[in-house]
């Protein structure tokens, strides 16, 4: 296996989260890319939850279906995922709480009293995850040193005697497998030399951007799927030399916000669409009031409460026309973790030169979902300011809403020494007094949409990515045969299904969307244009994103894949579509 | 600094003898006492008739949208600790609209003072009740009279934690302008609750009325939390005003603050993830 998914499952409150970070860190430390996803009810404990890591000797973008290693901790981890297995896949099978309920043939099972086992070593019932890892360590051929320094930083905080404890279950399970199944090892995680790389969820990527952007004051309201943003950045606040602040509400949080930016931090908050539903009339304050702002949404499905802790991407249509009235507002939209950590620090920047809200759109499955990517190199953030004015020009006369043709005001900041201003909501004339003459607003809704007609010539053309037919006389000379459209976190998912498609002889061209406005309308017309089938890929039930793109270049998308279920798109399921389609 | 310093060129448009003049001219008398530049004020504004005062105070400034005057404030106030931070507010506006603000401000403390324009009315839109108005008054909305008890601003604020708790009356511009000046100095959240006639729409709760009512505060233990809030529910024929209550007590940013001697606002951006890096490897 050089590609291969594991899979750890059980129920809530058995600390799957940690096995299963434990062991990709083991992976990775062994060389190994890593892609993890986490599926969880909205329970602390007695939901059933479910780890799955992704394990390759090449890069890799996404989660696949079928599953080849599985800790099956209890009797829902067997019937709920037996269906899943590929042939010849291996199971840890807990037989202190389940049995073979009928695993299809050709899986090879290994049953371990893994409670026992780790009560017999002095351990707690908890402990079995690390039974499981150590057996899992042997059978898969890993140094078990490797295990052993990954179960200590991942219990760092922990009193020693419990991480040694942790250390001598995971030994006796090592020693089982050892004993029970000596023979049927494969070399799939034996360690080998790789360049040095970081496991990373999209929340702790945008964490680090907004760190290398300097962000100074970040307000978030606890909600699923951004609560880790909250954990990382406040654990770390006062070290990093910036506040988190938690509000009462999301109306305190963005308002709150606004009044730290409108003095001079770079200012962010972070919610998901329940939230951002409160923050809608402060959004439209940032707009007015052009102050600086990186509003980060975290999509889960809707309506309402919805699904909380599963995955989906519809609040596209929400984000583009939240609030009363037109402002300019810029919509970006990750699609991996590289991104969301570039994407963040350009979110700032962005901020910053028109004046005016950023919206983050990422999703639970970006949010949550780690992956292995070489090291940030932070060489390469750049920050821009935009018409800031410095301490010695808010001295001279400037007026802080100046009409000009790019639409961009001098920015003074509240507080320093100098020549007062106001921000304010109600329409104002340059000088920021309340004005409701017709010239006035007319001039004043022009210069501020006017920000948004600079920005779009100022951002990059979406990326195209090509993959061609793997080589071969086998294969006939077709060329491109279909145009696949995402945005957002579906990026890696349709990178894994080109490739499945390229090896099957199937040519593709995909045109990620990451800048959703302005709306980079010329570059997808003119790809759409040249393409014979098109196939729109997104986790909503309107194609929110094809409805876009149809109102910005004219041209229906006609085959639209879309995904509400809230869980993952696998590569598999894009792969079946294509060859429906062509 | 002579008290016009303050002053913009904009044109006043509230009501002649609207209680808001009293409050503009006391928040001016007391800035110029304390010997304050425009420079070193934040006020922000929420929206109601009171809001029209950003036209016309030259202060830094901000009006928000309606109720939100206090979170903006206290982001502000994190972000550059020197500034004397003001949220100038209404009754609908901060006890309607922004109600939760405010318990919340209270608990934590920031270092801002809370000038509530209370008028019992809804005015800027013709004169709906207001949490303040009181039970039984029959506006043209309210023919059977309002059914709901009274918000009462000072009892929930002692309540809640507010550190420093007071009532004004816009027609008695000298001692609300002492009321300010304490109010200000206080480190940590204040609010000051004034009694503003609304000339045109509340034609019960009226200058005369008041001033046959209200009785300063005097021989008052202002750190007797207890008797603060007996005090404060004190209403009808004898209204008190003054200082209610009064307590030391660690302000929000002293605790948030990376650096409490530093305004975080002029921290150099750019900071190196090298080591946060390396907790991912």
């Amino acid at each position: 296996m050089n590609d291969f998914i594991f899979k750890i499952a059980g129920e809530a409150g058995y600390g799957i989260a940690s096995a299963g970070l434990i062991f990709a860190r083991t992976a990775q430390r062994s060389g190994y890319f890593i892609f993890t996803s986490s599926e969880y009810p909205s329970l602390i404990r007695g939901g059933h939850n479910v780890f799955v890591a992704r394990i390759a000797e090449e890069a890799i973008h996404s989660p696949k279906s079928e599953v080849d290693f599985l800790i099956a901790l209890n009797q829902n981890a067997v019937d709920f995922h037996k269906k899943e297995l590929s042939p010849g896949a291996v199971v840890i099978l807990n037989s202190d709480k389940a049995v073979d309920s009928g695993f299809p043939s050709g899986v090879n099972i290994l049953s371990i009293p893994l409670i026992k086992l780790a009560q017999e070593n002095g351990g707690q019932d908890v402990m079995m995850n690390n039974v499981a890892l150590g057996a899992t360590v042997f059978l898969l051929e890993a140094d078990f040193k490797i295990l052993e320094s990954a179960i200590r930083d991942v219990f760092s905080s922990a009193k020693p005697e419990i991480i040694d404890l942790n250390i001598k279950a995971a030994r006796a399970g090592f020693d089982f497998a050892k004993h029970f199944a000596g023979s049927q090892t494969s070399g799939s995680l034996k360690a080998k030399k790789a360049a040095k790389k970081i496991l990373i969820s999209g929340n702790d990527a945008i964490c680090l951007g907004a760190v290398a952007a300097g962000c100074k004051f970040f307000a978030a309201y606890p909600m699923t799927p951004i609560n880790s943003m909250i954990s990382y950045l406040s654990a770390r606040a006062k070290k990093l030399g910036m506040v988190y602040f938690q509000p009462e509400d999301e109306i305190a949080g963005i308002n709150s916000a606004i009044g730290a930016s409108s003095a001079g931090l770079r200012s962010m908050v972070a919610t998901s669409g329940g939230g951002f539903s409160l923050m809608t009339e402060a959004f439209g304050l940032a707009g007015m009031a052009e102050v600086p702002l990186v509003i980060i949404e975290g999509q889960r499905p809707g309506p309402s409460t919805g699904l909380p802790t599963w995955s989906g991407q519809g609040d596209l249509r929400f984000v583009l026309h939240a609030s009363q009235d037109d402002f300019p507002r810029i919509i970006l939209a990750p699609g991996d973790q590289e991104e969301c950590f570039w994407l963040t620090i350009e979110a700032f920047n962005l901020a910053d030169i028109y004046q005016t809200p950023v919206i983050i759109l990422v999703d639970k499955f970006l949010c949550e979902s780690q992956k292995s990517v070489v090291a940030f190199d932070e060489s390469k953030v750049k920050i821009n300011q935009g018409s800031l004015l410095s301490k010695e020009d808010q001295k001279k006369d400037y007026l802080r809403y100046q009409i000009t043709e790019s639409g961009i005001s001098p920015r003074p900041v509240i507080g320093r020494p100098g020549q007062t201003f106001i921000f304010n909501s109600d329409e104002h004339d340059q000088a920021g007094f309340s004005e409701e003459s017709s010239d006035n607003r007319k001039a004043m809704m022009e210069k501020r949409m006017r920000k948004l007609e600079t920005c779009a010539r100022e951002i990059p053309a979406p990326r195209i990515y090509s993959e061609k037919k793997a080589e071969g006389p086998e294969h006939s000379v077709r060329g491109i045969e279909i145009s696949l459209v995402g945005w957002g976190s579906t990026k890696g998912v349709i990178l894994e299904a080109q490739k499945t498609l390229a090896d099957q002889g199937i040519e593709t061209r995909f045109l990620h969307l990451n800048y959703l406005n302005p709306f980079p309308a010329e570059a997808v017309g003119s790809f759409l244009q040249n393409s014979k089938q098109i196939l729109m890929i997104e986790q909503n039930i309107t194609g929110q994103a094809a409805g876009l793109i149809r109102e910005k270049t004219g041209i229906k998308i006609e085959n639209l894949l879309l995904s509400y279920d809230g869980r993952p798109i696998y590569p598999e399921e894009i792969v079946q579509k294509v060859k429906e389609i062509i | 600094m002579p008290r016009e310093e303050f002053n913009t060129p904009v044109k006043i448009t509230w009501c002649l003898g609207c209680g808001n003049f009293g409050i503009w001219v006391a928040l001016k008398n007391a800035f110029v006492e304390m010997g304050l530049r425009p420079d070193q004020i934040f006020s922000v504004y929420g929206i109601g008739c009171h809001g029209h005062m950003i036209n016309y105070l030259k202060t830094y400034g901000f009006e928000g949208v309606h109720g939100r005057a206090l979170p903006l404030a206290t982001g502000a106030k994190i972000a550059n600790k020197s500034l004397k931070t003001m949220a100038i507010v209404g009754d609908g506006d901060q006890l309607g609209e922004g109600g939760n603000h405010l318990i919340h401000a209270a608990r934590r403390n920031p270092d801002i003072t809370c000038v509530l324009h209370n008028n019992q009315l809804y005015s800027l839109t013709v004169g709906q009740p207001s949490p303040t108005s009181d039970k039984g008054v029959k506006t043209r909305l309210t023919p059977e009279g309002v059914f709901d008890q009274p918000f009462n601003p000072l009892a929930l604020a002692i309540a809640s934690g507010a550190s420093f708790v007071a009532r004004g009356f816009a027609g008695d511009v000298p001692q609300l302008t002492k009321i300010l000046v304490e109010a200000i100095n206080h480190q940590g959240f204040a609010l000051v609750d004034v009694l503003q006639p609304c000339v045109a729409l509340n034609h019960l709760n009226t200058y005369s009325w008041f001033r046959e009512r209200i009785y300063k505060l005097e021989n008052h233990d202002a750190k007797n939390k207890v008797l603060a809030f007996e005090k404060s529910l004190e209403w009808g024929d004898r209204i008190p005003v003054g200082i209610f209550y009064r307590e030391e007590r660690l302000t929000l940013e002293e605790q948030l603050l990376p650096d409490k001697d530093a305004i975080l606002a002029e921290q150099p951006l750019g900071l190196s993830i090298e080591k946060l890096l390396a907790e991912f490897r």
